[in-house]
């Protein structure tokens, strides 16, 4: 035990015998492991901004339907309407972890003024809830996840007085107070219209929904649907995004026991752009840190071998004394790997403070694709984030000392003995 | 009592495309409590016959036994673990480690051994006062003369109490005063401890510090005697 310790200190000593070749080697480290915690914890902020404004903008964590309505609902939404849906309520908010649920009804129609007719995404909803779910702020966006850009919200009293999406309303051209003629088809095959009034515009982090959807009160939308009182989703709530999962799974397990035909799923399952996003943006983190890994790789590896030939007859030494090839092999190792958990270790910090230096001052991004506003990024770093910084720093200097190491350890020890 | 014994060593290596023949079926005993010198010029084979009989290197043919041990069919691992119990080393250049101390440096062998602590250190004191390095102890090799250096490499060699201490121009490095304040501690602890040394040199003047004196040549001994004789010899050549 003594002699590991031994050679742990020599070791220790030996990475600062060479001053200024070891601090380079850690400045190299240093700023690596600053960069990718920087790097990843930028990717981390848009994916975490990106999340939340999708599920209190349009998906809520969990989504509870009839089950084949996420498949198969576009085309006949009719037939996937839930009834009875205060009791359905009632039971999920009950779920630990649930905050609150918001129903949705959902259906096609067309909207018209004098000038055009756009094809229309309705969204009947609980004006209340709407704005409860719509008002959650996002770590980096300094306003909700629905944003009323002109006039007001809706309240319950509006009748066919309607949001309508910042697109929607400049393509029908029409602005607050203004109305304009909305057809659909009933359950029962008529067609059923009114004439509608905008009593706001609403901005949305998504451009498509923007630029198709009204809102407007459930009890309207029902009663123009000739569903009264049933419903396409509800939307539900939670205190924490990481709760997701497993309350998804305690409340599709209490419907598939009571043979409820009901299907769940999740804001991710439904976010297909979030999906394709998080993976190109997994995809261009590996790249870099594989770009930095490689970096490490031969920055340490060239500190090892020159120390090393500085050394040989060090090494003969430790031989000639008895020491096995294993010590001067765990010698040179435990060098790289003391410089490997400093380097991490400081690249950690300084990204750590980095990033709040950043995240103070916010980094100005123009909309992201399908969306219409912009925002100020920051760096959200994680302890995931963190955990992979210093493997990969820890990995790149064991792996960078273990052909060196081996090389020392199999000299013959006469050769190093007079090595010059 | 023979404690070591080389029976027709030879020793052939490639330099270059030449082949050299650095011992040509050498013997030589060693017996417990000498101080032998082993003398001859620059490539005479005292640094290739120190390297065997050390078992840092193996022979092309012949054998070396250590107390009447063969060791030419010794591992690696096996041939490391007879160094570090009954044999220690004196390099002509120190071969200190420079980032420890005195102290340190002569500890670093004990810590492969089977010892308390406190044992070990007691044994590292001892063996700085025999070299009379005590107030350098916590000195790093960087701020110690080339004499207290070798001194601190010779407390290292006797700490580990080897039945042998093998020692390859030991002087080599040092002015005449170091070299002779070196000699000298080798000597005491050699009448004093019964330590037996074997050491190397190309320098007349340390001769006197031996028991036995083996001349090398192109790989063979031509003589081997008495310290004295071979002191009479070298000074009636010096003298032609």
């Amino acid at each position: 035990m003594k002699a590991l310790q031994r050679l742990f200190e020599i070791s220790w000593r030996n990475v600062f015998r060479n001053k200024r070749r070891s601090l380079l080697t850690l400045l190299i480290l240093v700023l690596g492991s600053s960069g990718l915690i920087l790097v990843g914890g930028f990717f981390e902020n848009l994916l975490e901004g990106h999340r939340e404004q999708f599920i209190h903008s349009q998906t809520g964590h969990l989504q509870v339907n009839r089950a084949g309505y996420f498949q198969k609902g576009a085309s006949a939404p009719l037939d996937y309407l839930l009834a009875d849906v205060g009791r359905l309520r009632s039971e999920i908010e009950a779920e630990p972890g649930v905050k609150f649920t918001v129903p949705r009804l959902k259906f096609g129609g067309m909207a018209s003024t004098e000038e055009t007719s756009i094809a229309v995404l309705v969204v009947g909803t609980e004006a209340r809830a709407e704005r409860r779910m719509g008002a959650v702020k996002a770590a980096n966006v300094d306003h909700g996840s629905t944003r009323i850009v002109a006039g007001r919200d809706l309240d319950p009293s509006d009748g066919l007085g309607v949001l309508l999406g910042k697109g929607l309303a400049e393509a029908l051209g029409v602005g607050v107070g203004d109305g304009f003629t909305f057809l659909t088809t009933r359950r029962a095959g008529a067609i059923e219209g009114g004439q509608m009034r905008v009593r706001g515009i609403f901005e949305t982090i998504a451009k498509d929904f923007d630029d198709h959807a009204v809102k407007m009160n459930l009890e309207a939308a029902q009663q123009l649907l000739g569903a009264p009182d049933q419903v396409h989703s509800l939307l539900v709530l939670l205190d924490e995004t990481s709760r997701t999962v497993p309350v998804r799974d305690r409340l599709q397990g209490g419907f598939q026991a009571a043979g409820r035909g009901l299907e769940t799923l999740t804001w991710e399952e439904q976010g297909l752009f979030y999906r394709q996003s998080k993976d190109i943006l997994a995809r261009i983190y590996a790249v870099i840190q594989l770009i930095i890994g490689v970096i490490f790789l031969f920055s340490i590896a060239n500190t090892v071998n020159m120390a090393l030939f500085e050394r040989i007859r060090e090494f003969g030494t430790m031989m000639a004394m008895g020491n096995g090839r294993g010590t001067v092999f765990l010698t040179i190792f435990a060098e790289s790997l003391i410089l490997g958990i400093l380097g991490s270790a400081g690249g950690i910090a300084a990204g750590l403070g980095l990033a709040q230096v950043v995240s103070a001052i916010g980094i100005e991004m123009p909309p992201p694709p399908q969306s219409s506003s912009g925002y100020f990024a920051m760096i959200s770093v994680t302890w995931p984030l963190i955990r992979e910084t210093a493997a990969i720093s820890l990995a790149a200097t064991a792996l960078s000392a273990l052909w060196p190491a081996f090389r020392a350890s199999r000299f013959r020890i006469v050769q190093a003995l007079g090595y010059v | 009592m023979k404690i070591l014994r080389a029976e027709k060593l030879r020793k052939e290596y490639l330099l270059g495309k030449c082949r050299v023949r650095a011992l040509r079926g050498l013997d030589l005993d060693i017996h417990s409590g000498e101080m032998v010198c082993v003398m001859g010029a620059s490539g005479s084979g005292k640094t290739t016959l120190l390297n065997l009989l050390g078992l840092l290197d193996t022979p092309t043919s012949g054998a070396v036994w250590l107390q009447n041990r063969p060791t030419q069919n010794l591992s690696y691992r096996e041939a490391a673990r007879l160094r570090s119990r009954f044999l220690a080393f004196i390099f002509q250049s120190f071969n200190l480690f420079p980032v420890l101390s005195a102290f340190e440096n002569v500890e670093y062998p004990l810590l492969f051994h089977p010892l308390p602590s406190r044992e070990r250190r007691e044994r590292v004191w001892r063996a700085l006062e025999a070299v009379g390095l005590l107030d350098a102890a916590s000195q790093r090799p960087d701020e110690l003369s080339g004499g207290q250096r070798q001194r601190v490499a010779i407390a290292r060699a006797l700490v580990t109490r080897p039945l042998l201490i093998l020692a390859d121009e030991p002087t080599a490095n040092l002015d005449a005063e170091s070299a002779e304040t070196v000699m000298a501690a080798m000597r005491r602890l050699n009448l004093e401890h019964r330590t037996t040394f074997i050491f190397s040199t190309h320098d007349p003047r340390v001769v006197h510090h031996a028991t036995r004196v083996v001349e090398i040549s192109d790989g063979v001994i031509p003589y081997e005697g008495a310290a004295a004789t071979v002191r009479n010899i070298l000074e009636k050549r010096l003298s032609k």
